[in-house]
């Protein structure tokens, strides 16, 4: 008795106790389970593991389309981390939930593209990581990220993994922040970018209330590649329009790619394929023309 | 001395974090000699004060079961200060019956504590020892040996949970 009279004296004294939300999902208490996750996704959204959760928890309650959502939003994450297969498990997973939803069958073709090119994005990170990624104390899952923003690029693609690490480690990593100009019309600055992530806008006219904007650039987009390959004049004003991360090549750079290239010719023509320089001056050119 | 009834999942007193020991007396010397006879009698190598319902920073552990009283380590407050290696074995726990897994714990720890008396010491194990002392001390925070499990595991031990805790359901009503 006198045992009892303590235990019930201690349990008043800190007040009830809370299951876990493992616990709560064992039970079966799937809503309170799911309003526990999504506090703590409040507090630390990147929780992987809490998201996967939540994603069963959504499944148990029958609420499919927010169950795919989590599938899919981890499957992304994973992906970006190099862990195909897990994305691609995980994919597979929401498809079987939402059979009709065809995004989701095109997501998971991109990954299992970008899985296919393994070797090629084993070089590419090692020649990421020697293009100062390792000065700036890249990690290797941000070079995943890397990676992961250029994988669909139509440079990435064509050129084969041997070319990609020679061409990466020859370039130098550089971050441009919101509303900074990258480069001026008229600069003779001989090297090119390679857009990683953000958004440059080509710009031409005086002042910057007046000009134009000519065209955009994103991930995978090259621009100066008529500045390295052809020594031109940049055709247009660059301004940041989105935190830009790119890899730029200069004469330095190229000059090392080209020595002991096997195919010198093809590996330059990927590089001014997107003739986006050419595209921006006859924009220019036309605008002028036409004032 | 009495033996105590052991809480069994999903009781909720297992996941509470439990507060510190500050008031070293016959009342703590008490619990901690029920908590050894209830360990000794179910029978088990290592018990923390949750599994019989207190709330309190207090865990006992004897690898002898009851065997070899030179054995028997009364922890109050402990913490883990060091840890080395890591080994994977089969862990059971008396508040999960019938449940067990494979968890990977240090190879060897050292864990800081107090006496029942309220004297400081310092207590290295390995093995076995070494695995007692971090369940355990997993419990005064409200971690069950389960939690360390992943994937598969982890769904298989979900479904024994289920079970166990519909189990405990039908004994209560």
């Amino acid at each position: 008795m006198a045992l009892k009279s303590w235990f019930q004296g201690v349990r008043g004294k800190t007040g009830p106790h809370e299951y876990t939300i493992d616990d709560l999902i064992v039970l079966e208490r799937y809503d309170e389970a799911a309003e526990r996750l999504v506090t703590k996704l409040k507090d630390n959204p990147q929780d992987l593991h809490s998201h996967l959760k939540l994603a069963e928890v959504y499944t148990e309650l029958r609420q499919i389309a927010r169950a795919v959502i989590e599938y899919s939003f981890v499957a992304d994450e994973y992906a970006q981390d190099g862990f195909y297969d897990k994305g691609i498990a995980l994919l597979s997973k929401a498809i079987k939930l939402a059979p009709g939803d065809t995004s989701l069958g095109m997501k998971l073709e991109d990954l299992q593209n970008e899985k296919s090119m393994e070797h090629v994005r084993s070089q590419a990170i090692e020649g990421l990581r020697q293009a100062g990624g390792e000065h700036d104390g890249t990690s290797a899952l941000e070079l995943q990220r890397l990676w992961h923003h250029l994988a669909s690029s139509a440079l990435v693609r064509n050129l084969p993994g041997e070319q990609l690490r020679r061409l990466f480690s020859a370039m130098e990593l550089v971050h441009f922040q919101e509303s900074a100009v990258v480069v001026e019309e008229g600069s003779l600055e001989q090297y090119l970018l390679l857009l990683v992530r953000g958004v440059v806008d080509a710009m031409s006219g005086e002042g910057r209330d007046e000009r134009d904007l000519l065209r955009s650039f994103t991930g995978g987009d090259i621009i100066g590649e008529g500045a390295l390959l052809e020594r031109t004049p940049w055709p247009a004003t660059y301004h940041v329009r989105e935190a830009v991360i790119a890899l730029k090549l200069n004469r330095e750079g190229l000059e090392k790619c080209l020595i002991g290239n096997p195919d010198p010719r093809v590996f330059i023509e990927m590089l001014r394929e997107q003739r986006n320089d050419r595209a921006v001056a006859s924009t220019v050119q036309s605008l002028r023309g036409g004032s | 001395m009495a033996i105590l009834p052991i809480r069994i999942y999903p009781d909720p007193v297992l996941r509470l974090k439990c507060r510190p020991v500050t008031e070293f007396g016959p009342r703590l010397a008490r619990l901690a000699a029920n908590m050894a006879e209830t360990m000794h009698a179910a029978p088990g190598i290592g018990l923390a004060a949750p599994q019989v319902g207190a709330e309190e920073c207090l865990a006992v552990v004897d690898l002898s079961v009851g065997e070899d009283p030179a054995q028997l380590r009364v922890l109050v407050n402990p913490e883990v200060v060091r840890s080395e290696g890591l080994e994977s074995d089969v862990e059971g726990c008396l508040s999960l019956p019938g449940i067990t897994d494979k968890v990977d714990r240090p190879a060897k720890v050292t864990v800081r504590g107090l006496s029942l008396a309220g004297e400081p010491f310092e207590l290295t194990g390995d093995g076995w020892l070494a695995r007692a002392l971090c369940h355990e001390i997993d419990h005064l925070q409200g971690i069950l040996f389960v939690d360390h499990l992943r994937g598969l595991r982890r769904e298989r031990v979900r479904r024994q949970l289920r079970k166990l805790a519909a189990e405990r359901e039908e004994v209560h009503a």
